[in-house]
């Protein structure tokens, strides 16, 4: 994560205020929706389309905290669908279910603790770029 | 582009490494699983049986039950199974029925011995509800009818009779989900020709007793549904495998038996 990266212009209060809240409101959708994984994802998505047509500082913001979401999406599903059918179905509790689990729990709560520092940062008018997501957010928000 | 690709090889590196490491370690033994979940399915399995027996006649038959117990060996010697682990209950009741409850208790009905044309029979019933207890399919069907939560609550505080009624009930009455039965038929049928026993009359029980449920009789393919389907799920299984049948015991012993809980 590098909070020291720069913007092509420097955004005013307003735009600094709205791309904060798209981190805050991915980690109220994340706590919301710890048991149902999708509610995140949906959640970002829609805070995403309301503002699409936005600035580009506020835009890029948005694609970093929906992209950071959409993975964290992926492994939550796997381990859902897992605890579902242990409980449910055929599968039975082992040492490879609770790794899996720990390791989600690792992930989430990494997630957790960048999406408070980004909205922190962001707030205060500083570029944050996520290891890899802020690369591939480059590469899909355009100016 | 290149950038973006190392970022990528390197998180993902870091998350598959993170998942070996984790994975290296014994959680099962740190977290004591194995013992918490055995310690939870007795008490549950102590409190099913003792509220069922409070509304149901006991049998007390030596025979019965040194045959039951004939038959239960040869299963659980020829599959591996911890024969003592099995606790064996007898009820007294016209209905067709046998099912297994928490901690490996196995309530079977005088019923069911009564309309068994022989052993196979009888011991197909039995495997099936074997194969439920080893794939832990009693505690699945526990916690989807009363609640992980529930089910924590009642046995640490040792309260919820009418949980527990009800739960017992259904486990008694009511059939597992379609994808756990056919795991256990093919389970069942796998157990007893290892054992040297029948699968063909095992799957004939199936369609034998369907006749008789049609007659509003309570019987075990009430809760187990689709029996021409699953019997002939069974006979094809076991056509693919071989097998030779031993008798367990002479055909006169189970008619006496027969003869004796009538009387």
């Amino acid at each position: 994560m590098n909070p020291q990266a720069s913007f092509p212009y420097t955004p005013n209060e307003y735009e600094c205020e709205k791309a904060s809240t798209s981190y805050l409101m991915s980690l109220l959708a994340m706590i919301a929706g710890l048991p149902l994984p999708i509610i995140n994802l949906i959640a970002t998505v829609v805070f995403f389309l309301q503002h699409r047509k936005a600035s580009y500082f506020i835009r890029w913001h948005c694609i970093q905290a929906l992209l950071s979401q959409f993975s964290l999406f992926f492994f939550n599903s796997v381990g859902f669908t897992w605890t579902l059918s242990i409980l449910f179905g055929p599968q039975e509790i082992s040492n490879s279910y609770i790794a899996y689990e720990i390791m989600i729990i690792i992930l989430n709560i990494s997630e957790l603790a960048g999406t408070i520092f980004s909205a922190s940062a962001v707030r205060k008018g500083k570029h944050v770029k996520w290891w890899f997501y802020g690369e591939l957010t480059d590469l899909i928000c355009k100016a | 582009m290149k950038k973006l690709l190392f970022q990528l090889l390197v998180m993902a590196s870091m998350i598959i490494g993170l998942w070996y490491g984790l994975n290296a370690i014994n959680w099962m033994k740190l977290f004591h699983v194995k013992k918490m979940t055995s310690q939870t399915e007795k008490k549950l399995g102590e409190m099913c049986w003792n509220t069922f027996k409070k509304e149901e006649t006991e049998l007390d038959n030596h025979e019965l039950s040194a045959y039951l117990d004939s038959i239960l060996t040869r299963v659980c010697d020829a599959n591996q199974f911890d024969r003592s682990t099995i606790k064996l209950h007898l009820v007294s009741s016209d209905e067709i029925n046998a099912f297994a409850l928490p901690d490996n208790h196995l309530v079977v009905y005088s019923g069911l011995i009564t309309s068994a044309d022989n052993e196979s029979e009888i011991a197909g019933v039995l495997c099936h509800e074997i194969a439920h207890m080893q794939s832990s399919h009693v505690m699945k069907k526990m916690i989807n009818e009363v609640g992980l939560t529930a089910i924590i609550s009642i046995t640490s505080s040792g309260t919820g009779g009418e949980i527990i009624k009800k739960a017992a009930k259904t486990l008694s009455s009511s059939a597992y989900s379609r994808t756990l039965e056919s795991e256990a038929d093919i389970k069942g049928a796998d157990y007893l020709m290892k054992s040297d026993l029948d699968p063909v009359a095992y799957a004939g029980f199936f369609t034998k007793i369907d006749s008789t449920a049609k007659m509003d009789i309570p019987t075990w393919i009430s809760s187990h549904p689709d029996s021409k389907e699953r019997a002939a799920d069974i006979l094809k299984y076991a056509k693919k495998k071989k097998y030779h049948y031993v008798p367990i015991t002479h055909m006169e012993t189970l008619e006496a038996i027969k003869k004796d809980i009538r009387d």
